[in-house]
């Protein structure tokens, strides 16, 4: 039974909650006055477990704003429910620590790079057969060795470990050994992908991921071309996009098409782009050459982004190359008096030069 | 319905119009952290005009649908001009209105409200008693200009006028030149030192 007593101002004493726990938890309610709605105080332990909660709690005081065993019920109610919800804090067992100490032993220290401070999570690096480093993070589940690590990796597929506990005792190594056999099959993958990293201009992503296989590349003034390599056939014709201005693109997607023939999976993509586009890419800027990257940057001209609700600036203008997002051009166009419509279409000025624009109305 | 205003380019902008304060002569800076919308620029008065040596505090708020309509600007610091309000600080200039474009910036307004104060066009005014002013007594606009950039936008005026204006009290020119140089420039510490010397 809770323990209340009426004070001067209302009321004071404890909650009583049962089960595991079986705590006192020490309140006081100053009862509503005309004034002043009625307001609950609490332990910093009940403070704690009511975190949160504090439109609960204020709900079950305004309801029951003239019957605090009425509101004590519901609070009590309350405080149990969350007191049930509350994890045991059972720490796993020293063999545990041994076991993971002994796998680290085992594996070398040196392959360490973070670890938490419950020894539960651990980052390790793993290098592949071309010297790239990778990152291979762990979450060790209490039951270790018994139930598998989840893994945290940077790969384009799912990467997942196969464990056959308890037989055949797996370990740490086990995991490493079963990464590296991953790494092994993205190793052509990423050394198309290193080669454009490092000689052409990748526009996007900035910080390129082992995940990833897109990238952008400048081609030209305001113009950039997509790509997405096959994670199963990475020398093979990417998917491509062109994206810039109409006079600069068109030459190369009719190059594209006219030359697809002499695409060959022996050479590197990028040997491929430049013979099969006729083209020269251009090679990777310094952080500093702010002017250049601007002149091939493609940027909507209006809103200063790439991506606008994931699309990309798909209208160039024909004047001044400048790129737009459809949904910039035809909001801008549509507030100007002179601007002509017909049926769907907007035609216009460019803001930039006042070269004729068109697009459809969105 | 346009997206709320792009962030991007409002952030973009900001950086773009600190690039280069000593050469341009143009500033902004967020009145609020985290306000993007609301904005303090900060333009030097144009050498050879009455503005020059003054600081001209512009209020820049930015309406949701930026950049598709114009910032909205006035002038904080007071400004006689025949293009601003003397009382408000309301602006009268195309690009702040119909003019306007996306391929327009904070950055080059602040620019155009710059060369506005090196070339007014009194033939479309925002306050017409300046406007009248400057167009029949430009010698007077002029003075009155100056006046008001020395009040309000903290311009100090040249050595030449403080020695003008001392000895216009009635001092021999060699006592005012020492009295100023002993004031370091304080037109008011000067004439104290010099009427504390009779």
């Amino acid at each position: 039974m809770d323990l209340i007593l009426p004070t001067a101002d209302g009321f004071a004493g404890y909650l009583k909650v049962g089960g595991a726990s079986n705590e006192l938890l020490a309140l006081r309610v100053v009862s509503a006055r005309s004034d002043t709605p009625a307001r609950f105080e609490a332990c910093p332990r009940l403070r704690q477990l009511l975190e949160g909660q504090s439109e609960a709690v204020d709900q079950r005081l305004r309801r029951n704003s003239d019957d605090v065993a009425g509101f004590l019920a519901e609070l009590g109610e309350l405080v149990e429910r969350l007191v049930r919800v509350e994890p045991p804090a059972a720490l796993p067992p020293a063999a545990f620590y041994e076991l993971i100490v002994r796998d680290l032993d085992a594996v070398g220290w040196n392959l360490v790079q973070s670890v938490s401070a419950a020894l539960d999570e651990l980052e390790l690096l793993v290098v592949d057969g071309a010297g790239r480093g990778h990152t291979l993070g762990l979450v060790l589940p209490a039951d270790y060795p018994h139930s598998p690590p989840k893994t945290r990796v940077s790969l384009p597929s799912p990467f997942a470990l196969r464990w056959l506990a308890p037989a055949a005792t797996p370990s740490l190594a086990t995991a490493i050994e079963q990464f590296q056999a991953a790494l092994a099959r993205h190793q052509l993958l990423w050394d198309m992908l290193d080669d454009l990293d490092a000689n052409t201009w990748v526009l996007e992503p900035k910080k390129p991921s082992r995940e990833g296989v897109s990238r952008r590349l400048a081609i030209g003034s305001h113009s950039s071309l997509e790509l997405e390599l096959c994670e199963d056939s990475p020398a093979s014709l990417p998917v491509l996009q062109f994206l810039g201005a109409e006079k600069v693109v068109a030459p190369l997607r009719h190059n594209l098409n006219a030359r697809l023939s002499r695409w060959h999976p022996g050479r590197t993509v990028r040997a491929n782009l430049e013979d099969v586009l006729l083209l020269q890419l251009p090679p990777p800027q310094e952080a500093g050459a702010q002017d250049s990257a601007e002149s091939y940057a493609i940027e909507c001209a209006i809103c200063y982004s790439y991506h606008l609700e994931g699309a990309a600036p798909e209208i160039a203008c024909d004047g001044c190359s400048k790129p737009f997002h459809r949904s910039c051009l035809s909001e801008w166009l549509r507030g100007l008096a002179t601007t002509q419509q017909s049926f769907n279409r907007l035609f216009g000025e460019c803001p930039y030069c006042c070269a004729p624009v068109a697009c459809e109305a969105s | 319905m346009a997206a709320a205003v792009d962030l991007n380019r409002v952030k973009k902008e900001l950086k773009d119009c600190n690039k280069d304060p000593e050469t341009s002569g143009i500033k902004a800076e967020l009145v609020h952290e985290d306000d993007y919308l609301h904005w303090k620029g900060t333009i030097k008065g144009p050498i050879t005009t009455p503005y020059e040596g003054g600081i001209f505090d512009v209020d820049i708020l930015l309406p949701n649908d930026y950049p598709f309509v114009p910032p909205k600007m006035k002038f904080i610091t007071k400004c006689w001009h025949p293009n601003i309000s003397s009382d408000s600080g309301a602006i009268c200039l195309d690009i702040l209105k119909t003019e306007w474009s996306p391929a327009l910036t904070i950055r080059t307004a602040l620019i155009s409200l710059q060369a506005l104060l090196s070339a007014a066009e009194p033939d479309d005014p925002q306050d017409a008693v300046v406007a009248k002013q400057y167009k029949e007594h430009h010698q007077e606009f002029m003075k009155t200009a100056k006046f008001w950039t020395e009040t309000y936008a903290g311009a100090q005026a040249g050595d030449s006028e403080k020695l003008e204006q001392l000895m216009s009290m009635g001092f021999e020119k060699a006592k005012c030149v020492a009295a100023l140089s002993k004031a370091k420039g304080d037109v008011n510490a000067a004439t104290e030192a010099l009427l504390s010397d009779m």
